[in-house]
């Protein structure tokens, strides 16, 4: 189900309704609604791989509540590993097999080799890579003794299955979303309105500004060949602000979901486009799974109380390993080594937690030198985004080739009946909400909210994108 | 809860008169606006009279040049094809235009593989949905999936068909830019030259069209000759020999699949003529209609 069909219009107050009317009075039946909306939520789309879902619940369950009764470290750690290799391995096999039987004979043909293998027709789970990693959260911090394991078998399945987060993030860690299962929700106002404002926003991010942009986005990188230098940056510039309205839309409305029943999920992004630095910028993109690597990975390899030439491992591996989490094609692996590069000389120079704060935190406008730096880091995320949108490296590489040598730098008129800068207007009015928000969750509050309800509702209504129904990019990860 | 439930409705309450306001305002700029299609310029008519009409898809849009025929004839004139247009989608356009008063001595119908589909095309629906008020327009918007959602939901359509009735079409009217196509003539040649093939045509076609049968009883009822033409194919296309069936369905066929199979230069692409292919095709045209018109 997307939460930009009618199906989950319909879903939502019927769910709603049911928890807080009829169910208030009982935290397990609240607590058992919720899993069955969950599935059928997840089951709107395939019922069939529920059956994933529910393995993955059990199997982390049962090894929790494992490890509780053990303290041999041998058998906890064999423990451990057995929920790795089930719950990596059940990805891997959905996201990765083909891709690295193709790698292996594209590997032997490169060396004159003919080598035949076959390849499955295999359908990607919708949301296995986020459920999987949040599972595993659960797992790896009972095992490091900095949680408990749940005896609630409900509030478990719940908290790996839960709906608002289900499918595209964020990845909830078990000691944040967990607990609040156990806890009894009382309805709170302020907590549900500012839930329904950043569904108003994460609609307008999706609507308006994604699935506008992947009009111009999809006839662009398609025919690439045909364009100049100028549509082929700007290309480049609305899938930026494709990926980020779609992605950054579906958390806001997956947040704001989620307060309606009185939970409290992690924020994932943070103006990213803001970021004086490609530091700033992973501090402030996608921010569950960034801090989820830092947390499980990085740190466990050494993180940077290491020396530099491990440091400077470890850096790669975190990137590579981020790059590879979003799928099995080489344009992965690439977007996520460029950030590696872009990263790496902050780090040598130690300035890799030089901009904590928020871009012009006291001033209305930013200097010239931060513009410099929010504009540089922009177009170093940028160009990193192409390897990213195109379907294969040689396209990538072809994209840039003629983005560079072209050199025609004429306003064109594209096969979608659309002047290729006409976006622009639209992406200016985003920026300067967002850059006038930016202390701020989301733009729909402080003063006026009134008016900026009805503002958004109107673009949301008008210039919104419903004939081109677009997926949530995120869906495919 | 109170409070919240206060605030929901307030918030739903503000989408229901956004979504009205915004369905009035855009109806009235459509109704009222330039036109900027053949439906809108047929519905803006009013007891308008023409000697001919030509009616069909692009390949009657990018092939008649009116403008030509009335230099030539004296007679008035005008290209009522639409790319992508099917018989159904020109049963209605006539029905529209007979609501409006506007008489035709002849209507050519361009025929070809269109003669196996039946209904309305999106795009045709899409153009058609702000005319809503219009009881021809409601009672075909109405035969589609969704029904009623087009009358009682307000502002369903210039969301549903955003692409062809949405905000972008909606700025272009209020601004009075100009179509691409001059409407008066209706013609939109294609410049350039190929023989590029896209699809092919079918291996058999239906033994009748019930909306054809609709159309040429509507003529007739207005007094007006309907006669149907296929217009030509370069020789590439798969299956074109199929097309000699056509001529058993409908006697009255004037058929010129084959006449530029020695003029490649002609064609824009396998389908679809060039301007100097569609000029050199309407005096063709013009010639069997007008035998002592066309000066050769």
């Amino acid at each position: 189900m997307f939460f930009n069909s009618i199906a989950f219009l319909l879903f939502l107050p019927i769910t709603f309704s049911i928890y807080w009317f009829l169910l208030k009075r009982s935290l397990k039946a609240q607590n058992i609604l919720l899993l069955l909306a969950s599935y059928f939520f997840y089951g709107w789309w395939d019922y069939r791989f529920l059956i994933l879902i529910a393995l993955s619940t059990l199997i982390d369950y049962f090894i929790g509540l494992s490890l509780e009764k053990t303290q041999v470290k041998k058998r906890r750690k064999l423990l451990l590993s057995f929920s790795l290799v089930f719950n990596l391995g059940i990805l891997g096999f959905f996201k990765y097999y083909n891709f690295f039987i193709e790698s292996w004979l594209d590997a032997w043909a490169g060396i004159g080799v003919e080598m035949h293998a076959s390849t499955l027709q295999i359908i990607l789970p919708v949301g296995i890579s986020f459920y999987t990693f949040q599972t595993l959260s659960y797992t790896i911090d009972v095992y490091r003794k900095k949680l408990n394991p749940t005896h609630n078998f409900i509030n478990f399945s719940t908290f790996v299955a839960f709906f608002p987060q289900l499918v595209a993030g964020p990845i909830e860690r078990a000691t944040n979303l967990l607990p609040q299962f156990s806890i009894k929700r009382n309805f709170n106002i302020e907590r549900a309105t500012s839930g329904i404002h950043l569904i108003i926003w994460g609609l307008f991010k999706k609507i308006v500004i994604a699935d506008s942009c992947a009009t111009y986005v999809n006839t662009i990188f398609s025919n690439y060949e045909t364009f100049n230098s100028l549509t082929l940056i700007i290309g480049a510039i609305y899938f930026a602000f494709q990926i980020y309205g779609d992605f950054s839309g579906y958390s806001d409305i997956a947040i704001g979901t989620a307060r309606l029943f009185g939970f409290e999920l992690k924020q994932n992004f943070n103006y990213p486009y803001f970021s004086r630095d490609v530091a700033e910028f992973w501090r402030r993109w996608h921010i569950s799974l960034s801090t989820w690597f830092r947390d499980y990975l990085y740190i466990p390899l050494g993180g940077s109380r290491v020396n530099k030439s491990k440091q400077l491992r470890n850096v790669f591996i975190i990137f590579l390993v981020s790059g590879f989490w979003h799928g099995a094609n080489w344009t992965f692996i690439i977007w996520g080594t460029l950030h590696a590069i872009f990263f790496i000389p902050l780090l040598l120079r130690k300035q890799n937690r030089k901009h904590i704060d928020q871009a012009s935190e006291n001033t209305v406008l930013p200097s010239f030198n931060e513009l410099f730096k929010i504009f540089t880091t922009f177009i170093l995320v940028t160009f990193a985004w192409i390897f990213f949108r195109a379907d294969t490296v040689t396209i990538a590489i072809n994209y840039l080739k003629r983005l560079a040598l072209n050199q025609n730098f004429g306003i064109e008129y594209l096969n979608i009946e659309r002047y290729s800068i006409e976006m622009f207007a639209l992406i200016s009015i985003f920026i300067l909400l967002e850059w006038f928000h930016k202390h701020q969750e989301h733009p729909i509050s402080g003063k006026q909210k009134w008016l900026k309800v009805i503002g958004i509702i109107i673009m949301i209504l008008t210039v919104g994108v419903y004939s081109n129904h677009q997926e949530f990019i995120y869906f495919q990860f | 809860m109170k409070r919240f439930l206060i605030y929901l409705i307030k918030i739903i309450g503000i989408v229901i008169v956004l979504m009205y306001t915004m369905d009035a305002i855009y109806s009235y700029t459509f109704e009222n606006g330039i036109p900027r299609n053949k439906i809108q310029k047929i519905l803006q008519l009013k007891n308008k009279h023409y000697d001919l009409a030509f009616l069909g898809s692009s390949r009657t849009e990018n092939h008649i040049d009116c403008e030509l025929i009335e230099q030539i004839t004296g007679k008035s004139c005008i290209n009522l094809g639409i790319s992508g247009g099917t018989i159904g989608d020109m049963l209605i356009l006539m029905t529209l235009a007979e609501s409006k008063g506007i008489t035709f001595n002849k209507v050519f119908l361009q025929v070809d593989y269109a003669y196996n589909h039946t209904g309305v095309s999106n795009n045709f629906r899409a153009s058609l949905s702000p005319f809503i008020n219009n009881s021809n327009v409601k009672k075909e918007l109405n035969k589609s999936e969704e029904g009623g959602f087009y009358s009682y939901i307000p502002f369903y359509r210039y969301m549903k068909y955003d692409k062809v009735v949405g905000f972008r079409e909606f700025l272009s009217v209020l601004l009075k830019r100009k179509p691409k196509t001059d409407l008066d003539v209706g013609f939109s040649p294609k410049i350039g030259k190929g023989l590029a093939i896209s699809g092919k045509l079918p291996n058999k076609f239906n033994d009748k069209n019930e909306e054809l049968n609709a159309l040429f009883k509507l003529m007739d009822k207005n007094n007006s000759k309907l006669i149907c033409f296929t217009a030509p194919y370069c020789k590439a296309v798969e299956n074109r020999e199929n097309l000699n069936v056509l001529k058993s369905r409908i006697p009255s066929l004037l058929y010129y699949v084959s006449i530029f199979d020695k003029h490649p230069e002609y064609f824009y692409n396998c389908g679809h003529l060039n301007i100097d292919g569609a000029r050199q095709f309407t005096r063709i045209l013009i010639e069997d209609i007008y035998p002592t018109k066309i000066n050769k």
